[in-house]
C-alpha cells in the first residue's frame, strides 16, 4: 500500500468491529490531520467509544487498517503507539500524588529523571495545578483529576491526544468552563485531538471537524457549520439542535410544492435536495421558526395552537400543537415580538429554504 | 419525643448487643482470667494455682533461651507460611480477579472455600499419606531412582509449613483478589496507554494497589499460624518447638498452669504487636489507602 498522506496523523479505513451478535463499529474510515481537533459524536452506543479504544490499541477491529503519521500500526502494541488518553473516569492513580500521576509516563518511558520533573512541572503550570502536587487524587476535587488528567496525557508528548467523554462527569457549570479552557489549550499546544462525546456542544466547542456516529457506522463528517447547516440525514437533524419533523408531500413541477395536511406550503429552492417526489418529511429547526397572528407565506390555513410556553433563561422555548404533531420554537428571551399565551391559535412562519426535505424513510 | 429519642440513642448498643453477649463472657472474661492466671505461682506439688501476684513466670519465659527459642520459632513459621501463602496465592488471586470471568469465577471460589469445608484433621490425614517416610511422594521418588532413601517430610518443618500452607491459603486468596478486583481496569488502560509494558504496569501499578490485600491476608495468616495447634502437633516436629503446643504442654503435661497462661499471654502480645506492626508498615507503604 501507498505511503499515508503527507500530514495525516490519522487514518483510519474501513475499521469494522462485532461483540458478539453486534455490530459496533462497520466500515468507519476517518481521516485527521496534523493539529486537527476531530470530535466522534453520537449517541451512546453508537460505537464510538470503540473506535477510540482501537485507536488507542486497547482493542483490536475485525477488518480494516489504522495508521498513525503513515505508518500501519495494527502490529503496534498500546504501550509503543503513543497516545494520550483522558479517560471518562480520569483513571488516575490512586496510590501516586499529583506529580507522580503526571510522571508516569515519562518514568516508564524511561526519560531520564530531570526530563520528567521537568516535564511534569511544566504540565501541573500548563493546567493550573501548582500547589496541588504531593495531594493523592481522593484528595483533589472532580476539576482537578481532570486537569491532571489531561496533564498526565500531555506529558507524554503524544501524536494524538484521545478524550474519551473527558468532561462528561463534570457539573454543567464547570464543564462549560472546562469545554473552552481546553479548547483553548489543545489550539495553543497545536496537538491532534480526538474528541468523543454524546455532547454536541462539547463537540463543537472543542472540534474543528465533527464525525457524527450512529448505529456503528460514520454517518458524516464536516465543520461544525457543514454538518450543522447541510445534515446529511434525519438522524443528523434530530441529532444536532432541535428540528420538528412533519409529515408532508412533494408534488413535482416547476418548482416542486411542498406542502402537509395541515396548512403548511411553499416552493422547493436549489437549497433543497433535487428530484423529491411523494412522501417527505419537513424538519424544522426551533431556531428558524417565527410565530405569527396572522397566516402567513408558509403557513396559510388551520392556524397552531400554542401548548406549552416555557422560559429557559437566555432562550424562550414554545411547544406548538400542530395537525396532531409538535413542534418546537424558539425566540431569544429579550426578542420584542408578540406574546403568545398558552392556547392562543398561531401561525408559523419560516424561510422555505431552512425548512430540511427528506424524503419519507431515509 | 422523649421515649422516641432514648430508643434512638440505645440503638446502637441494642444491635452491639448480641455480640456483646457472646464476647464479653466467652473471651473478654477468659482472657482476664487468664491474665489473672499469669500472675499467679504454680505449686509443683498440687499442680494448683498459688493465688498471689508475681511477675515470675514473665521473667522466666522471657530471660529462657528455651522460650526465647519457641518464640523466634513461632514468629519464623507464621512469617514463612504467610510469605509462601503470598507467592502461591498471589499468581491465583489475580488470575481469580481479572481473568476468571463470569463463568469460572464461581467454580475458582469453591475451589479456593472446598478446604475449609473438610476437617482439618482430615486433611492432616491425606497429607499423612502423602509425605510420610513410606508415602505415595517418597514412594514415587524412590520408585523413580531419584531417591535412595526417603526423605524426611512427615514430622519435620517441611511437613508442618505443607499442611499449614495448605490450610491457610484461602485466607491469603480471598483478601488478595478481592484487592486485585478493586483495581479499576481503566487505570490499567491507562498506565499501558502511557507507556508501560506489561511487567511495569504489574510492578508500578497492580502490585501497589493490592497492598491492602497483601497486608490483610499477612495479617490472617500469620495469625492463625502463631495460634495453631494442630498442624504443629500432627505435622511437626518436637525439635522445632512453637507456641500453640508449647501452652498445652506446659499446662498439661508439666501441669503449670500460671506458666502456660503467661505464655498464652505473651503470645497474644505478639500477635497484637505482629497486627499493629503491619498496619504501620501498611501506613507507610501506603498513605493513599487511608481514604479507600
Amino acid at each position: 500500500m501507498a505511503v499515508g498522506e503527507a500530514g495525516l496523523d490519522l487514518e483510519i479505513a474501513g475499521i469494522s468491529k462485532r461483540f458478539g451478535s453486534v455490530r459496533a463499529l462497520q466500515d468507519c474510515s476517518l481521516t485527521v490531520r496534523r493539529g486537527e481537533h476531530m470530535a466522534l459524536l453520537g449517541p451512546s452506543g453508537c460505537g464510538k467509544s470503540t473506535l477510540l479504544n482501537i485507536i488507542a490499541g486497547l482493542d483490536d477491529p475485525d477488518a480494516g487498517e489504522l495508521r498513525i503519521r503513515g505508518a500501519p500500526v495494527a502490529d503496534v502494541p498500546p504501550n509503543r503507539r503513543n497516545i494520550g488518553v483522558v479517560f471518562q473516569s480520569y483513571a488516575l492513580f490512586p496510590h501516586l500524588t499529583l506529580r507522580e500521576n503526571v510522571a508516569y509516563g515519562l518514568k516508564v518511558r524511561r526519560e531520564p529523571p530531570r526530563v520528567a520533573e521537568e516535564r511534569a512541572t511544566e504540565m501541573i503550570a500548563l493546567l493550573k495545578l501548582d500547589g496541588l502536587e504531593h495531594r493523592y487524587p481522593n484528595e483533589l476535587s472532580g476539576g482537578q483529576q481532570q486537569r491532571a488528567a489531561i496533564a498526565r496525557a500531555l506529558a507524554i508528548r503524544p501524536v494524538i491526544v484521545l478524550l474519551d467523554e473527558a468532561l462528561s462527569a463534570l457539573d454543567k457549570n464547570l464543564r462549560e468552563e472546562m469545554q473552552i479552557e481546553l479548547s483553548l489549550l489543545l489550539r495553543r499546544l497545536g496537538v491532534t485531538t480526538i474528541l468523543v462525546t454524546h455532547d454536541q456542544r462539547e463537540a463543537f466547542t472543542i472540534g474543528d471537524r465533527i464525525a457524527l456516529m450512529h448505529a456503528g457506522r460514520i454517518v458524516q463528517v464536516g465543520t461544525t457549520e457543514e454538518v450543522y447547516g447541510h445534515p446529511a440525514s434525519s438522524f443528523v437533524l434530530d441529532f444536532l439542535g432541535s428540528a420538528s419533523a412533519l409529515p408532508g408531500r412533494v408534488e413535482p413541477g416547476s418548482p416542486p410544492i411542498a406542502s402537509t395536511a395541515f396548512g403548511l406550503g411553499f416552493e422547493l429552492t436549489a437549497a433543497h435536495r433535487a428530484g423529491l417526489a411523494g412522501p417527505v418529511r419537513l424538519y424544522l429547526r426551533a431556531e428558524d421558526v417565527t410565530l405569527s397572528r396572522e397566516p402567513t407565506a408558509v403557513h396559510r390555513a388551520s392556524p397552531a395552537r400554542v401548548e406549552l410556553s416555557t422560559f429557559l433563561g437566555a432562550l424562550k422555548r414554545q411547544v406548538i400543537e400542530l395537525g396532531g404533531h409538535q413542534v418546537l420554537v424558539d425566540a431569544a428571551a429579550g426578542h420584542h415580538g408578540p406574546r403568545f399565551a398558552q392556547g392562543d391559535a398561531v401561525y408559523l412562519s419560516f424561510r422555505p429554504e431552512s425548512c430540511f426535505v427528506l424524503p419519507e424513510g431515509e | 419525643m422523649p421515649t422516641s429519642r432514648m430508643l434512638r440513642r440505645a440503638t446502637p448498643w441494642l444491635m452491639l448487643a448480641p455480640s456483646l453477649l457472646v464476647l464479653v463472657p466467652f473471651f473478654v472474661l477468659p482472657i482476664a482470667i487468664m491474665f489473672r492466671n499469669s500472675l499467679a505461682r504454680d505449686n509443683p506439688a498440687t499442680g494448683m494455682l498459688m493465688p498471689e501476684i508475681t511477675v515470675a513466670n514473665y521473667a522466666r519465659i522471657l530471660g529462657d533461651w528455651f522460650y526465647a527459642q519457641i518464640f523466634l520459632n513461632s514468629l519464623a513459621a507464621s512469617f514463612g507460611v504467610a510469605l509462601l501463602t503470598l507467592l502461591i496465592g498471589y499468581p491465583f488471586a489475580y488470575y481469580l480477579a481479572r481473568w476468571a470471568g463470569r463463568r469460572w469465577l464461581p467454580v475458582l471460589m469453591w475451589v479456593v472455600y472446598m478446604p475449609i469445608l473438610v476437617s482439618v484433621i482430615t486433611r492432616v490425614f491425606g497429607w499423612i499419606v502423602i509425605t510420610a517416610d513410606s508415602g505415595i511422594l517418597n514412594g514415587l521418588l524412590l520408585g523413580a531412582g531419584i531417591l535412595r532413601e526417603p526423605v524426611r517430610i512427615l514430622f519435620d518443618i517441611s511437613g508442618m509449613t505443607i499442611g499449614m500452607v495448605h490450610r491457610y491459603l484461602p485466607l491469603m486468596i480471598l483478601p488478595l483478589a478481592n484487592s486485585i478486583a478493586k483495581i479499576d481496569p481503566r487505570v490499567l488502560a491507562a498506565s499501558t496507554s502511557l507507556g508501560a509494558s506489561g511487567r511495569d504496569t504489574f510492578l508500578r501499578v497492580v502490585l501497589p494497589l493490592s497492598l491492602p490485600g497483601v497486608v490483610a491476608g499477612f495479617q490472617l495468616v500469620t495469625a492463625v499460624v502463631l495460634s495453631d495447634y494442630v498442624l504443629p502437633t500432627l505435622m511437626g516436629s518436637t525439635r522445632f518447638r512453637i507456641l500453640a503446643p508449647a501452652v498445652f504442654d506446659e499446662a498439661i503435661g508439666s501441669v503449670r498452669w500460671a506458666l502456660a497462661a503467661s505464655l498464652a499471654m505473651v503470645m497474644l502480645a505478639i500477635v497484637a504487636v505482629t497486627m499493629v506492626a503491619l498496619n504501620l508498615a501498611m501506613r507507610r507503604l501506603a498513605p493513599w489507602a487511608r481514604g479507600l
